[in-house]
């Protein structure tokens, strides 16, 4: 090792990977309005914060299990019981908004901590686990429901995830209240601290003393508690709720966070948001253009991949 | 007229900045029985594999049977007469002992097809110079540990070489089986056989040597005749004069509290009925070479590990027993310093400031939960400076340190608060000799401050230099205890190895 090697600190390195992610974003940006003027709209703008404001809720609970060493694989079923339980106690048991909102966020975050249970205390891996997890909630959300569709939510609860407040989308504001939350936990709490360490080395972390356990199963339990989050959310959004709603979740948060956690090698909820940005907007993009629904899969499939890659190689030198 | 069959030229050797060999020059006369001792590390196997062609070197030559070998492949070299036998050379063990001599040129017929047919003659004959009783066709696992040796050493001599390496061939061995080895290497010298003989057990070489070359850190630092030279001179100069002049001055007195408590502490076979006790204060070296138990003996205590048997006791307490865990310990007032920095120690992704406060985050914190990054900013500057980390800014990544400096900022991870039991495994391992001087003085102030430290080492240099008592392990058992004002190197290296009083 020479001395230029040694030149780094590791404020400098994240910073230089800020950047490339901002690169990206403004390639992204000016391709696509060199082939669809539009795309460089504030419509497209505000869609986009729109569109980034769940997907980075979900990913926020993803990067706390990877940050742990794990994967959920359960977050979009989560989401999807969450909103379906909620929606349930609304509409057909009429309990009261706030009630019904807080048994939804409740039963998720009982997932998510069973999910933790499994992986922390039966030692079973955390991919299994939560997959199982995913079949067990699909049964449960049709039993439930028989399959039908929930409609005819109160006004009231609608509302929170539709308009501005201050000028900015309501759920964009949720968003960021959520990881200005996850920032202070990650950076300035000695859980998030752990958290971290707990991913990147569990034996070091066990023998310095550290209950690895019951960090896992606060890691799982936080990211049953934002997928459940993000489910009334959804609800509210989207005014239905069925069988499968939040589903696809599950691979958008798996994308952003992977692709966030790759880069920095660590979990950084700014590079959350700025890899969502990315995922939106080529989504948005390629639709826009006219591509077919099967090819913007397919670049995400390749963007999540593309981005491990890249972070093996700056991040091993 | 003697006649040099090796004749080392300056032989020089780096890895990255670590120097290994630095100028050897020996020569290695026909016919003789040379050794060649030293500490872990001080550059033996080194030398060997360079020789070998296995490692390129960075000065100096070797010359054999009066050819250079400057560039030449490990199969050149062999057929110039060089066979080289690895400390940890394996057989394979389903297959014959034929087909095991025959391995490093299997033998074909004329339609190219493997026929170890062909080569048995050749096999027997080799087989029968090394032992009377072993047959062809028998399967090497049903061999007890002295004939595999004899077998590898076979399949070294069917080439038959005029230079022979043996590195540790008697590691693995008991005293009784030794012995047929080296009734072989007797046969083999009258066969005019020259051989290298590496050991680490000083009273094999009279029994079987002419001359002994002794290497101390990458350095050889005397060749003598066996008959001129006494095993204490021999360990005097394997250990560095600098050092035992240091080591003169015995550490302090330490009081009487007995702090840690140790009894009959079982594993598996690994740890067998081992009790001992440690003071406040006091510096306790757990002596063994590898595989002797000092790990384990460390995790028991420290709760990473769950004995089958036994019970650990600090100020009185009992720590053994099902919730005796690592999160228990620290709070009781252990630290643990593992033997493996990369995968146990250190999470080489954090800033450095991350891993020194790491273990401690508690009593920087406010209402233990939230960092206070002024405390913790304090808290690690003062380490950083105390520990004299390069480099002293606490935001590199901690992978990006060399081997001592992390090591450093293990040891620190730990001391921001005082611990009452330091437990430390191979503490220095790895590490350039400036920095090992300035973790010597780490754990000096340590157990100053009224702590006691565990020391497993296999390095008992650093154990005499440090330590007030000595625990020496061998095969997990305690094999013997020594005051440091009682201890001399040769006691320490001889139970090590497995001797001691018995013996002799």
């Amino acid at each position: 090792m020479n001395d230029k090697n040694l030149k780094t600190n590791v404020a400098f390195e994240t910073a230089k990977r800020y950047l490339l992610m901002i690169g990206l974003v403004v390639v992204i940006i000016v391709l696509f309005t060199s082939m669809q003027p539009a795309f460089f709209s504030v419509m497209n703008l505000r869609n986009t914060i729109i569109d980034i404001a769940l997907p980075v809720i979900v990913a926020a609970g993803m990067m706390i299990v990877i940050a742990g060493g794990g994967l959920d694989m359960s977050i979009g079923p989560i989401c999807g019981f969450a909103s379906l339980l909620s929606s349930l106690f609304m509409v057909n048991a009429g309990l009261p908004i706030a009630v019904s909102v807080a048994i939804g966020i409740a039963a998720g975050t009982g997932i998510g901590a069973i999910n933790g249970l499994m992986v922390s205390r039966a030692g079973i891996d955390s991919f299994i686990a939560t997959l199982g997890m995913q079949f067990v909630l699909l049964g449960i959300r049709y039993w439930l429901t028989g399959g039908k569709t929930i409609s005819r939510l109160p006004q009231e609860f609608l509302a929170a995830g539709r308009g501005d407040l201050i000028g900015i989308p309501k759920l964009t504001i949720f968003m960021i209240v959520i990881v200005v939350i996850f920032i202070f936990v990650i950076d300035y709490t000695i859980f998030g601290r752990r958290l971290t360490s707990l991913g990147m080395n569990i034996e070091a972390t066990r023998l310095s003393g550290i209950n690895v356990k019951n960090m896992t199963l606060s890691a799982f339990a936080l990211s049953g508690l934002l997928s459940s989050v993000c489910g009334v959310l959804l609800a509210a959004k989207t005014s239905t709720v069925t069988v499968d709603s939040g589903d696809s979740y599950t691979l958008d948060a798996l994308t952003i966070a992977v692709f966030s956690y790759s880069i920095f090698g660590r979990a950084k909820p700014i590079g959350l948001v700025i890899a969502a940005v990315i995922i939106v907007l080529l989504t948005n993009g390629f639709s826009m253009i006219g591509a077919s629904p099967s090819w913007i899969n397919m670049i995400k499939g390749v963007i999540m991949l593309a981005a491990i890659i890249v972070g093996r190689i700056i991040n091993k030198k | 007229m003697e006649d040099v069959i090796l004749d080392v030229r300056g032989v020089s050797k780096s890895f990255g900045k670590n120097r290994v060999l630095t100028n050897i020059t020996m020569e290695v006369k026909r016919g003789e029985v040379h050794a060649i001792v030293g500490e872990n590390g001080a550059g033996k196997s080194t030398l060997i594999k360079a020789l070998a062609g296995e490692y390129p070197i960075d000065g100096g030559e070797f010359i054999l049977n009066g050819q250079p070998l400057v560039k030449k492949s490990v199969k050149d070299i062999q057929t110039l007469g060089l066979q080289v036998i690895h400390q940890n050379l394996n057989l394979v063990p389903s297959m014959t002992v034929l087909q095991n001599i025959l391995m490093g040129d299997i033998p074909v017929n004329r339609a190219n097809v493997v026929s170890w047919h062909t080569g048995r003659e050749k096999a027997l004959e080799t087989l029968r110079m090394v032992s009377d009783k072993l047959e062809l066709d028998t399967p090497v696992e049903e061999l007890s540990a002295a004939e595999k040796q004899l077998v590898i050493i076979a399949r070294a001599i069917i080439n038959e070489p005029t230079l022979l390496v043996l590195d540790e061939p008697t590691a693995r061995l008991g005293m009784e089986e030794t012995q047929s080895v080296f009734r072989l290497i007797d046969k083999l010298k009258s066969n005019n056989v020259t051989m290298l003989y590496i050991t680490h057990r000083l009273e094999e070489i009279y029994k079987i040597c002419d001359r002994v070359s002794v290497f101390r850190d990458g350095e050889k630092v005397l060749t003598s005749a066996v008959s001129g030279i006494t095993q204490s001179e021999m360990a005097s100069a394997m250990l560095g004069k600098k050092v035992t002049d240091v080591i003169a001055e015995n550490r302090g007195a330490v009081s009487a509290d007995t702090l840690l408590e140790i009894k009959g502490l079982q594993y598996k076979n690994t740890v067998k009925n081992i009790s001992f006790e440690i003071k406040r204060g006091e510096i306790v070296g757990l002596i063994g070479s590898v595989g002797a138990g000092k790990s384990e003996t460390l995790d028991m205590i420290f709760g990473s590990v769950q004995p089958d048997q036994g019970e650990v006791f600090l100020n009185g307490e009992k720590l053994t027993g099902k919730d005796h865990q690592p999160v228990k310990a620290v709070q009781k007032g252990i630290a643990y310093i593992p033997e493996d920095r990369q995968t146990q120690g250190l999470v080489q992704d954090f800033a450095i400031r991350e891993n020194l406060s790491f273990a401690d985050i508690k009593s920087l914190s406010k209402h233990g939960a939230i960092i206070d990054r002024k405390k913790e900013k304090e808290a690690v500057d003062g380490l950083m400076e105390k520990l004299l980390v390069k480099p002293p800014d606490p935001e590199y990544k901690t992978s990006q340190l060399s081997g001592g400096n992390q090591q450093k900022v293990l040891i620190g991870k730990w001391l921001v608060n005082k611990y009452e039991l330091y437990l430390m495994d191979e503490v220095t391992a790895g590490v350039d000799i400036g920095a090992k001087m300035q973790i010597y003085e780490i754990i000096t102030d340590i157990a100053d401050s009224g702590s006691a430290v565990l020391l497993a080492t296999s390095d008992i240099t650093e154990a005499l230099y440090l330590c007030n008592r000595f625990v020496i392990l061998h095969r997990g058992e305690v094999i013997k205890e020594l005051d440091r004002a009682d201890a001399e190197i040769e006691d320490i290296l001889l139970a090590m190895m497995g001797g001691g009083n018995d013996e002799k």
